[in-house]
């Protein structure tokens, strides 16, 4: 359980210089039902894996299916609404609210490490999402490549990209 | 790691709550607490 936490910069998951579990923390249980439910998947018993993702459905309304290989550390802030689908995913991964990531004509994006979605973005389809970027709120990524570090607003094809300040 | 509440009581919750939501065999429990300590 302690790999879900101990990259993760999130300051609710850290006290004291050590890594600090709560279920009750909703976003960080939700991130511990996504591994557990993907652990048992693994283990090759699928029936019971559908138990755990659908009783993380119910308590955080949100998917995170445990076919979906997100990365080793994750981040969700108030993850109510949103979809990851069965993109790549790098490290350091963020998003919020109503975000979805899913595919188009079967094609699904990849993202590098330390992407931040804000809420109601949406990353779909041929997409390679470079690192270090950020996604504002609305924002809509459809078949189309942003570069790293970047501030991204807008819709696909008429996305609006900036350069982040160093 | 620190947890709020001890291990054992994460375990239970967890099994409690899958437990009455959709039922659990013991052999379901097992694994529960094997992906837990494994994740």
């Amino acid at each position: 359980m302690e790999r879900c936490f101990e990259k993760n910069p999130n300051k609710y998951y850290h006290r004291n210089g050590e890594i600090y579990f709560n279920p009750f923390q909703s976003a960080q249980y939700n991130i511990f039902l996504y591994f557990v439910s993907n652990e048992i998947w693994k283990a090759g018993n699928s029936l019971l894996a559908d138990k755990v993702y659908y009783l993380n459905k119910a308590l955080n309304a949100n998917n995170l299916f445990y076919e979906v290989e997100l990365p080793e550390y994750f981040k969700c802030d108030h993850p109510v609404g949103s979809v990851m689908g069965r993109a790549k995913y790098g490290n350091g991964f963020s998003f919020g609210q109503c975000c979805t990531v899913g595919n188009n004509n079967g094609i699904y994006p990849i993202i590098e490490d330390n992407v931040r979605m804000c809420a109601y973005s949406s990353i779909i389809g041929n997409c390679h999402i470079g690192s270090n970027t950020i996604l504002g709120a609305y924002t809509s990524v459809k078949d189309q490549d942003v570069p790293s570090d970047s501030l991204v607003f807008g819709q696909s094809p008429n996305l609006i990209i900036k350069k982040k300040k160093e | 790691m620190i947890t709020s509440i001890p291990i054992c009581e994460l375990e239970s919750l967890l099994i409690r709550q899958l437990d009455n939501m959709f039922g659990l065999c013991e052999k379901e429990k097992i694994i529960v607490r094997e992906a837990m300590e494994g994740g």
